[in-house]
């Protein structure tokens, strides 16, 4: 199967301090793909190269076959490739239904029932505004603007971060569903939450990838923690 | 539908009611107001909805008035024509500085504004005096003749034309902040930029508009005020009164609709009533503007509506009990 991101090379810095050091990976179509490192690895930076939010200092990323350069954040998200980053930051002056209409109007995908099929939660708390949500209820809300306009990946950095332990099971069940209609690459910390979610980890140590684990009895014992 | 109707009848019911407060007090006062209340409803804007705050609005006053004077007097005859030229001179000013501009943030944007502000008032005061007259500006009393259906000409006249330009504006940026999907990227840009770039705009292209309407129409307060005054002068750009139009917002509450409006009366009148007592007026006016941001920091308008949102929320019941089947 063709790769649907295809990561070669990369190198990244902010300002005299390298991050990443020649950085290769992939992500198949409908694939579920983690990222585990310790604090400080370069998880997020890598998540930021591949969003077009900080530019690379060499390397390429490929998203289905288009070199992706130096576009910028929004031209990239509109092509597909969506970031979800860690700081569950919504609109807080906007509703629920607002925060949608804006992706909405942004994709040109007014269809909120595959929204709703995924987080029928926010079907009842459409009039509430952004600032009166949860931490989980802002993570629904970010993941569901997210897949407004059918994205072929998403980029979820830290999804459970601050998030209770009932709504991180809730939240397992959800990345396999998502899975179903496009390709997933999140990073984190949380090694439970990666082994039930993960199809394929990439264990990160000081801006190097160290390790690629595919074998699945090694992700459910978790045994990629030795990397870290 | 019912909203839009309550808001713009709520709109053209305050401006009616004031419009007939002549009877109490001076048309000449009211219609400086409104003229000054369209001034610093872009800065408003600017404020409220993008964050931006911005010391150089009578650079963007001074290129409507100027667009304006200089078709009066060099060109033409018609006021109709007049602001309107002051308008397009004021947009295509914005268009090519806004490039510029807007790729700054908070006190960067400021700063820079506040420069464009000096470096207008010496190019109206110093380098086009051959045509502006400089200090002396540009007399225009001959120079304008009555104009059909409402003579702006006369103060009659031109005190109901304003009021009509004020609705107009009123129910624009009414339309713009609560109606469209713009006023509400524009919140998310002073909320949170980068997370509406995630979601694929191009907040460059929003912060410009933004800042291309709000300075368009300082240029058409900046129009109404050379018909008005049938005159302008450089003094109009200069760098002093730059904090006026940032004073009257934050002091009526930047980014509310009736904030403008509520902070120009308040400053015209304490300009007008005070300064018959004591020279320096502007002492009382930076202590009422101290006074407000203490105690709400969003300004009277701001304040009243945070209180009303407030009395309201305590009597809607809480949302429904949300299930386990709910997700997450």
């Amino acid at each position: 199967m063709t790769n649907i991101v295809e990561v070669k090379n990369l190198n990244a810095a902010y300002g005299q301090s390298k991050v990443l050091f020649d950085i290769s990976l992939t992500i198949k179509p409908n694939e579920r793909v983690a990222i585990v490192g310790r604090n400080g690895a370069g998880k997020t930076t890598l998540l930021k190269c591949m969003a077009g939010l900080l530019t690379p200092t060499s390397g390429t990323v490929v998203y289905n076959g288009i070199e992706l350069g130096q576009k910028p954040p929004y031209e990239i998200a509109r092509m597909g490739l969506k970031y979800i980053d860690q700081d569950k930051h919504v609109f807080l002056d906007l509703t629920v239904r607002e925060n949608l209409q804006l992706s909405s109007y942004a994709t040109n995908d007014y269809d909120w029932d595959k929204v709703f099929a995924h987080f029928p939660k926010l079907k009842i708390l459409l009039e509430r505004k952004g600032a009166y949500l949860s931490g989980g209820e802002r993570q629904m809300l970010m993941i569901g603007r997210a897949i407004l306009g059918d994205p072929k990946v998403l980029l979820i950095d830290e999804p459970t971060e601050g998030l209770a332990p009932s709504i991180v099971d809730d939240l397992v069940t959800t990345f396999h569903e998502l899975s179903k209609d496009c390709a997933i690459l999140t990073v984190g910390q949380n090694l439970s939450f990666v082994s039930r979610v993960a199809e394929r980890i990439y264990a990160m140590k000081e801006g190097k990838l160290v390790a690629e684990i595919t074998d699945e009895v090694e992700i459910k014992d978790c045994r990629y923690s030795c990397y870290l | 539908m019912k909203r839009y109707l309550t808001g713009a009848t709520g709109i053209i019911l305050v401006f009616v009611l004031l419009y007939f407060l002549k009877g109490v007090l001076p048309p000449a006062f009211l219609t400086e107001v409104v003229i000054y209340s369209i001034y610093a409803m872009g800065c408003s804007f600017l404020i409220g909805c993008l964050g931006l705050t911005s010391f150089g609005q009578p650079a963007f006053l001074a290129f409507g008035a100027y667009g304006a004077g200089i078709y009066l007097y060099y060109f033409g005859t018609n006021s109709y024509v007049a602001i309107l030229v002051g308008m397009l001179v004021s947009l295509l000013i914005n268009m090519l500085v806004g490039k510029f501009l807007v790729r700054l943030s908070s006190s960067y944007f400021t700063l820079c504004n506040q420069a464009f502000c000096v470096v207008t008032f010496f190019l109206f005061q110093k380098a086009l005096v051959k045509w502006t007259f400089g200090d002396n500006g540009l007399l225009l009393i001959s120079r304008m003749k009555p104009t059909p259906i409402i003579d702006l000409t006369s103060s009659k006249g031109f005190y109901l034309f304003a009021f009509l330009v004020a609705i107009g504006v009123w129910l624009f940026f009414y339309y713009l902040t609560k109606k469209s999907v713009f006023g509400a990227t524009c919140l998310c840009v002073k909320d949170n930029e980068l997370k509406l770039r995630f979601l694929g705009y191009n907040t460059f292209n929003i912060k410009w508009f933004a800042f291309v309407i709000a300075n368009t129409v300082a240029g058409l307060a900046g129009a109404l005020y050379t018909v008005y005054f049938c005159m302008v002068n450089a003094n109009i750009a200069s760098v002093s009164s730059a904090s006026e139009a940032v004073a009257i917002s934050m002091l009526g509450g930047a980014g509310t609709l009736f904030g403008p409006l509520v902070g120009s009366f308040l400053f015209i009148g304490l300009k007008d009533i005070v300064s018959q007592f004591i020279s320096h007026w502007e002492l009382l006016v930076g202590f009422l503007l101290i006074v407000v941001m203490l105690a709400g920091q969003k300004g009277i308008v701001g304040s009243l509506e945070e209180y009303l949102a407030k009395q309201k929320s305590e009597k809607i019941p809480p949302a429904p009990a949300l299930t386990k089947e709910g997700g997450l």
